[in-house]
């Protein structure tokens, strides 16, 4: 994908990406600038999970996804999560905590995923930044802590 | 009251205020769209997605916000079968992909 393309494509998914949305959903977006989504995710009685999605080559790359604490710093103890979304890896390429789900290119460079190819999902509306970022939502919500 | 109020009245117990809201945008843009309390929610959502251009809904989950958290909505169901009058704010999305 070609730089320019890529933060076309980019701009027009995350333009819909608003405050309103955000204040609906219980979400902070600390970031929306092409190639990086900064988000955290926050409710009551819950701590709050902050997450980084990597977007440069949009949509010819899924995302890569770093979990964070609410203050930006590394995640060190993953939430209490029945989904398996969220797994405390280490990731043989970044050697940390990782997503663990289709869309996330820790999920599909990951030896046990290769074979799951991005290609054939990446134009689906559940693949967009947004869809992917619903998805991850929804896994964290049916956790605790 | 006069037979113009009680008739407004009666029309306002019938019916709920819906907005929808996707990482496609809301349905409708701003504001609220007034449907009858016994419409299924689906018939709002399948206008969503029309609107929003939203290519493919499948997997997709609609939840309201409660006191207790997040509430999922059966969109086979009217509002009222759902429990839910007054001010409707449904969310709309992807439930999450597997793991592990």
């Amino acid at each position: 994908m070609h730089p320019a393309a890529a933060k076309a494509l980019f701009e027009e998914e995350a333009r819909h990406l608003t405050a309103a949305l955000a204040t609906r959903r219980g979400w902070t977006l600390h970031a929306v600038t092409f190639p990086l989504i900064d988000c955290s995710f926050s409710a009551p009685g819950r701590t709050t999970l902050r997450l980084r999605l990597q977007c440069d080559n949009w949509n010819d790359l899924p995302p890569s996804i770093t979990l964070l604490s609410a203050d930006g710093s590394p995640l060190t103890a993953l939430p209490q999560n029945p989904t398996g979304v969220f797994n405390g890896g280490p990731h043989p390429a970044t050697n940390r905590p990782f997503v663990c789900m289709r869309g996330a290119r820790e999920y599909h460079t990951h030896p046990s995923h290769v074979a799951d190819s991005w290609e054939s999902l990446k134009n689906l509306s559940n693949y967009s930044l947004g869809g992917i970022l619903t998805q991850l939502w929804h896994a964290w919500q049916k956790g605790s802590g | 009251m006069t037979d113009h109020h009680h008739e407004e009245e009666q029309h306002r117990e019938h019916a709920v205020e819906v907005s929808v809201s996707t990482t496609a945008g809301f349905f409708p843009t701003e504001g609220f769209n007034r449907v009858p309390v016994n419409q299924a929610v689906q018939v709002e959502l399948d206008k969503a997605k029309h609107a929003l251009h939203i290519k493919d809904t499948t997997n997709w989950i609609a939840s309201v916000a409660s006191p207790a958290g997040k509430r999922v909505v059966d969109p086979s169901k009217s509002y009222a079968e759902n429990g839910l009058s007054g001010k409707v704010e449904i969310d709309w999305g992807p439930s999450e992909g597997g793991g592990g």
